[in-house]
């Protein structure tokens, strides 16, 4: 047993000398202990300050670095002007192009706003790609060291939307990706889908109605929900417009009772104008907003009627009214409508919006909206023979991909084809039918000019109407998909009414 | 049956605590009225154009409007969660917890914040009733220094303001577990514990004592209108003076210092020493720095302030004494400045 400290008190009063030991002890023990955390906190502040020295020093050789990157990797295959956000982790000095370099190649240009710098391209990107962005030579101000901003990103893969009816009535629209198998993703199905148009998340459908006319709707894709949009009483959509961003879309309407286009009787001038619109006559409807139809009205102030509508890249639309002119409206202010010329056919815009392509008694043209200056579109040459054009699809580049009429050397007979032509001479032929027993149909380019989708009737003669009032197709119509600069042939999916979009 | 007796200093305690409520009620009516008055005048100057104030002062209004409506509802959430702790949950629960080993302890002990969300001016009452109940002084030290940064409503803010750009939260939280534990274990180190603190508490801390009388529900009311007054002037005060340096200093300046790798570390450290802003808050007052100053600098600022500042050293003086306040100030220097340069290589 240990003595107690009372014990260890009487010890000390009877023995002087032990006490001051002990109290010897007890210093030397408390002096060891200061000695010791004094150590201790020296050791700890000389680490500290040794670190700092060294991190300072690594810290002053570097350059600015690289925090973080944003892309939107859909919008950069369907916009130009889309951006690549480098933030760096300080403010950094200006920068010109020549020191941004992309790989595959693109057109670029540079600002800086602080710490973040921003690459945009100045043309749309390819789809499902690896893009890396390099940018050499960034500097802070007041600090000599450079260093290179690297980022990767990879582009989204295409896709497709379309219909695909079924016998039953019961109609399917879906999203297929380039790359995939079998038919795709059936994102909605409904009786009797007329048109459908993808705007931001939703898709806008409109479907009979059971007396001739619509139903719109909007269908959130990835929930499922619908919500009914509204439409006067007896009423029928003929076409949908969407724009690539932004939430207002164009419908062309008629009264349920109005000729169908291109049934016998005629388009606009259906003898049958009762009802609530007039026939063929264009309306606004901004889903994102309040949701009113918004009626347009021509320069006479007499409801403005289309043919075929375009959605500009800048916001602006081009409308081929019905009595043949071109006008564009502003859809910000609709009431300036502005004449741009007087076309039979306008086939569409080219991919950047900056030309049209429409056609005339004399052939082909390629109007720019910007100068109003025309360029004749002669068909090249097709395998060596003589090519007479049709629907014309204009890319950014100036490449034209066209369905043009070639005689059949062996029959004599006319076959429907498509072909890239770049106006020197001679076309890539891209599609035709087996045995030029087939037709096609209307051609949608991607965004990006990458890929074209066109409607493919395998053989005319055997096809059968699907026998739907509005927008019928024969029961095989099918959609190829062709990458347009190899020619090659990449997916086939029975439907049609394709709309670009990505994965 | 029992009788509870009104005791002389009993009815003493309630005329303070009145006096204090009632001081309280009025700094935090002054704070109310001072925002509304700050975003009233901002909305009449901005429809005013450019014939209202002269352009520095409009761009002052807007800045320090901007760092207000930012932090405004979080440090109503503070508030509301240090009230729900302080008054609604039992302290005794956190005792049990504890392990045994010194360094474990310590570790748990840092955490503690993450059940008392409270700025570092209300932990110094926190930390002298740890020591009461028996807790070391080191150990006292681990927690004031930790728990400010290493809580919900810090942690909530700081994410807001910053995301996990630059990892700047991380390093945060991480900064303040490391520099706590490392504080608590060299202070554990001392052979005279006792000789680390002050000579006595200081008055400001007496006062959480006597606000514990009454219901919950006086006790939440009473809390929540003290908080309040001590935050909301804070609050404006830093956006004042965040605001004012963005248009006082000129940008060239701001930039040729925050991208130094040394001098934005001092620099932000100096700032968070100087304005003495509640760790609740400062992220969202550091914010519009971080556009012109290396994130590294940015930790330094969010990890140094709520631990060493003007406001802190005075509430700590009431504990601790001078000397040992002289050693944590060096310690925790040199450890966020070391931070803030390792984040500044790193990130």
């Amino acid at each position: 047993m240990s003595p107690t400290s009372s014990e260890h008190t009487r010890v000390e009063e009877r023995f002087p000398g032990v006490a001051r030991a002990a109290d010897h002890g007890r210093r030397l023990r408390e002096e060891r202990d200061q000695r010791r955390f004094a150590r201790a906190f020296a050791a700890l502040v000389g680490i500290l300050v040794g670190l700092g020295l060294i991190f300072l020093a690594l810290g002053t050789l570097q350059g600015p670095k690289l925090s973080s990157a944003q892309v939107d990797p859909a919008r950069v295959t369907e916009q130009t002007g889309q951006q690549l956000r480098l933030f760096a982790n300080q403010p950094v000095d200006a920068l010109d192009a020549s020191v941004v370099t992309v790989e595959p190649a693109a057109t670029t240009s540079v600002s800086v706003q602080g710490e973040l710098i921003v690459v945009q391209f100045e043309e749309r990107l390819r789809y499902g790609t690896e893009y890396t962005v390099r940018v050499e030579g960034v500097g802070a101000p007041s600090r000599p060291n450079t260093s290179t901003f690297e980022h990767r990103f990879t582009t989204s893969p295409a896709s497709v939307l379309y219909l695909d009816r079924d016998d039953s009535g019961v109609d399917e629209i879906l999203r297929a990706d380039i790359d995939g198998a079998g038919r795709g993703e059936v994102v909605h199905a409904a009786q009797g889908i007329q048109h459908m148009a993808p705007i931001e998340r939703v898709i806008v459908v409109a479907r009979d109605d059971g007396a001739g006319g619509s139903v719109l709707e909007s269908v959130d894709a990835r929930s499922g929900r619908i919500e009914r949009l509204a439409l006067p009483d007896g009423v029928r959509v003929d076409r949908l417009i969407a724009p690539r961003a932004g939430t207002t879309i164009a419908l062309v309407l008629s009264p349920a009772s109005a000729a169908v286009e291109g049934e016998s009787g005629g388009e606009a001038s259906a003898a049958a104008t009762e009802g609530a619109v007039a026939p063929r006559s264009l309306a606004l409807l901004d889903i994102g907003g309040d949701r009113a139809l918004q009626p347009l009205a021509g320069l006479d102030g007499e409801p403005l009627t289309a043919l075929g509508a375009w959605f500009l890249p800048a916001g602006g639309l081009l409308v081929h009214t019905v009595d043949e002119t071109l006008v564009q409206v502003d859809p910000a202010a609709p009431e300036t409508v502005l004449p741009i010329g007087a076309y039979p056919t306008v086939h569409g815009i080219s991919s950047d919006g900056t030309r049209v392509s429409a056609a005339d008694s004399f052939g082909g043209v390629a109007l720019d909206l910007a100068t109003g200056e025309e360029e004749r579109i002669n068909p090249s040459l097709v395998e060596g023979e003589v090519a007479f054009g049709g629907e014309a699809a204009l890319t950014a580049s100036g490449l034209r991909v066209q369905k043009v009429a070639v005689a059949d050397a062996a029959t004599g007979a006319f076959a429907t084809v498509l072909v890239a032509d770049d106006g020197g001479g001679v076309a890539r032929l891209l599609a035709r039918t087996i045995e030029n027993r087939g037709s096609l149909g209307p051609v949608l380019l991607s965004p990006n000019d990458q890929y074209v989708v066109v409607e493919v009737t395998p053989d005319v003669e055997a096809a059968v109407s699907d026998g739907r009032p509005i927008e019928a197709r024969p029961t095989s119509i099918t959609l190829a998909i062709i990458d347009v600069e190899s020619g090659r042939l990449l997916r086939t999916l029975e439907g049609f009414a394709p709309v670009w979009t990505t994965g | 049956m029992t009788v509870r007796l009104e005791t002389p200093q009993r009815r003493e305690d309630h005329r303070d605590s009145r006096r204090w409520g009632a001081r309280h009620l009025v700094a935090a009516g002054l704070g109310i009225v001072g925002i509304i008055a700050l975003i009233a005048l901002r909305a009449t100057t901005a429809e005013s154009g450019p014939s209202g104030l002269p352009d520095a002062a409009q761009d002052l209004l807007t800045l320090s409007t901007s760092v207000v409506i930012e932090s405004l509802p979080f440090i109503v959430l503070g508030i509301a969660l240090s009230i729900l702790v302080q008054v609604w949950i039992p302290e005794a629960w956190m005792l049990r917890i504890l392990p045994m080993n010194p360094w474990g302890r310590r570790a748990v002990i840092s955490l503690f914040g993450m059940f008392l969300p409270v700025c570092e001016c209300g932990n110094v009452p926190l930390a002298r009733g740890l020591v009461r109940r028996g807790f070391t002084i080191p150990e006292s030290m681990v927690f004031l220094v930790a728990a400010p940064i290493l809580n919900p409503v810090t942690i909530l803010t700081t994410h807001a303001a910053f995301g996990f750009d630059d990892g700047i939260l991380v390093a945060r939280l991480l900064g303040g577990f490391l520099i706590a534990n490392v504080l608590g274990w060299l202070f554990s180190l001392h052979p005279e514990p006792e000789s680390l603190l002050a000579g006595r508490f200081a008055e400001e801390c007496r006062i959480d004592d006597g606000h514990r009388h009454g219901t919950r529900a006086e006790q939440t009311v009473d809390l929540f209108v003290r908080e309040s007054s001590i935050l909301m002037p804070a609050l404006v005060i830093g956006a004042l003076i965040a605001g004012g340096i963005q248009v006082i200093v000129p940008r060239d300046v701001l930039v040729a210092l925050g991208s130094d790798p040394l001098f934005s570390v001092l620099a932000m450290m100096a700032l968070a020493f100087v304005i003495s802003i509640c760790s609740n808050v400062d992220a969202f007052f550091i914010l519009p720095f971080a556009s012109t100053f290396l994130p590294g600098s940015i930790v330094a600022f969010l990890v140094f302030g709520p631990i060493i500042d003007i406001k802190m050293l005075a509430l700590m003086r009431t504990t601790y004494s001078t000397r040992t306040l002289l050693r944590v100030t060096l310690v925790v220097g040199l450890l966020s400045a070391v931070l803030g340069l390792v984040v500044n290589f790193v990130v």
